[in-house]
């Protein structure tokens, strides 16, 4: 090998290396707002297998390092993923990870949450998805509503939804989905008033990443039972990126200012020393 | 042993690596290249793709959470091999194609790899961007890839002209075939994990809205 690939291999290690000495998860106090524990919770992440870019355990470990108490695997039309999920989230300490899919259709887009078996979204309504998502125990949620979703026109299907997504991570790419979710919302709210604010990062595999925009839910317990529960019975809150509240005005008032963390960098200085020697270790690779 | 030592000795005379002067002297590069009539063994064979891997799994994470670990690194390799893969499929089709070869089969899928720089450039140029920026323009970024989509293009072209011994006509409908099949499978994996085509034509829509 030349010297100067075998140098730049060198660095790549080097970057990794100081990538992962300096990887800590920081340690988080729980938040209560009158009887209830807040979570922290990001119901619309992509995994791999599949169309994410991250396996379900390290999702986990990003989820700590963005401090959420709860995540849900949620790939399009496959449940993969999320019973991987399942499995990885019995061991050990760590996030909550809850099992689920994103049920695809020309006509809807729809996060199931707790379920098991994937939901064929090409081939069912949005009606007949979310009786489906309920039979198995799980919970309906409209993923990113818009125009392009006609299956959300009709408010006998809103009113059969658990959750609605007031925050996505989208609304910093385009203001008008901002102003279509807010209206959503509001329009979901005249149909169903318990139904659950949700904000969720949609994170596939690049950013904004996991839990920029996110869910408070107020539970009983800090189980995925205690997480169905909250989201059911409408006790949740949306969260942007930018900290602003959707959801029940009581909600906001009981949280106050007890809110829960938000990512924290432990190490900004070495993370960023780390990608840019294993950068340029891969460039040299290539280009040496 | 001599021709090994022949191959060996050929990038060493440019500070710059083969792949990049195969990327902006496609023809004068493989010429050169091809001229010794070497056995290559696995390793040497397997080096190459080696490299894309590397970059790929490098890029992956910086791109998605703008940190890179030992465990990232060597999850992502597992989980982006099959791109390597693909693309060595799609290679050794492509070079069986020509029986009038200048190069055995592990040494004509070695110099295959060898425009991988393109593509390369272009995941680092991602990576760099989200690293600097988690709001980087994914759009532009992804449109961006029409560069190395067309400068490949080139660089098969050269290829197949010089290590296939193919005609000007013959290395034309090999680029485009390539072309053709690299980003049939990407946009069926794609549509794939995303839940069907429609969410691709919807996307494309999108984009030009």
């Amino acid at each position: 090998m030349r010297s100067t690939r075998a140098a730049s291999a060198t660095l790549l290690l080097a970057g990794m290396a100081i990538g992962s000495a300096a990887d800590r998860i920081p340690a988080r106090s729980a938040t209560r707002a009158g009887d209830y524990l807040v979570l922290s919770g990001d119901f619309h992440v992509h995994a791999s297998p599949g169309d994410g870019a991250l396996s379900p355990w390290m999702l986990r470990a990003e989820a700590a390092r963005a401090a959420l108490d709860v995540i849900a695997v949620t790939n399009h039309n496959q449940t993969f993923a999320g019973r991987l999920a399942n499995r990885v989230g019995e061991t050990g300490d760590g996030p909550l990870l809850i099992g689920g899919e994103e049920i695809t259709n020309p006509q809807y887009h729809m996060i199931a949450v707790g379920i098991a078996r994937t939901v064929r979204g090409g081939e069912v309504s949005a009606a007949a998805a979310i009786a489906d998502v309920h039979a198995q125990g799980g919970v309906a949620i409209a993923a990113h509503p818009s125009h392009r979703f006609p299956a959300y026109n009709d408010d006998a299907t809103v009113a059969m939804l658990d959750g609605v997504e007031a925050a996505h991570s989208d609304i910093y790419r385009d203001q008008a989905f901002r102003k279509e979710l807010a209206a959503f919302f509001e329009r979901a709210q005249r149909v169903n008033p318990d139904i659950a604010a949700i904000g969720s990062s949609d994170f596939h595999a690049m950013p904004p990443g996991i839990g920029r925009c996110r869910t408070y839910l107020f539970v009983r317990e800090r189980t995925k039972a205690g997480v169905l529960d909250a989201i059911r019975r409408g006790r949740t809150l949306a969260v942007d990126g930018d900290g602003h509240l959707a959801g029940d005005p009581s909600l906001i008032q009981l949280l106050g200012n007890a809110r829960p963390a938000g990512r924290v960098d432990t190490h900004p200085a070495w993370r960023r020393l780390s990608v840019a020697i294993a950068w340029l270790g891969a460039l040299g690779l290539v280009v040496l | 042993m001599r021709a090994q030592a022949t191959v060996e000795a050929e990038p060493a005379r440019d500070a710059l690596s083969a792949e990049v002067r195969i990327a902006f002297a496609p023809d004068k590069t493989y010429l050169e290249l091809v001229s010794g009539h070497e056995q290559i063994g696995v390793w040497r064979m397997l080096r190459r793709p080696l490299i894309v891997l590397v970059v790929i799994a490098t890029a992956v994470p910086i791109m998605a959470v703008q940190r890179i670990t030992l465990a990232l690194f060597a999850f992502s390799t597992v989980s982006f091999g099959f791109v390597v893969l693909i693309q060595m499929v799609v290679g050794a089709a492509i070079i069986a194609s020509a029986p009038a070869r200048r190069a055995s089969m592990p040494r004509a899928l070695d110099l295959w790899f060898a425009g991988h720089v393109p593509y390369s450039f272009w995941l680092l140029l991602v990576a760099a961007a989200f690293a600097a920026s988690p709001y980087a323009s994914l759009d532009a970024l992804i449109a961006l890839a029409v560069v190395p989509a067309v400068w490949t293009a080139v660089v098969v072209a050269a290829f197949c002209r010089h290590v296939l011994g193919t005609s000007r006509g013959g290395a034309r409908w090999r680029a485009t075939a390539h072309f053709v099949v690299t980003w049939a499978i990407a946009f069926e994996l794609l549509a794939l994990s995303a839940g069907g085509w429609f969410q691709i034509t919807r996307s494309v829509t999108r984009f030009f809205e």
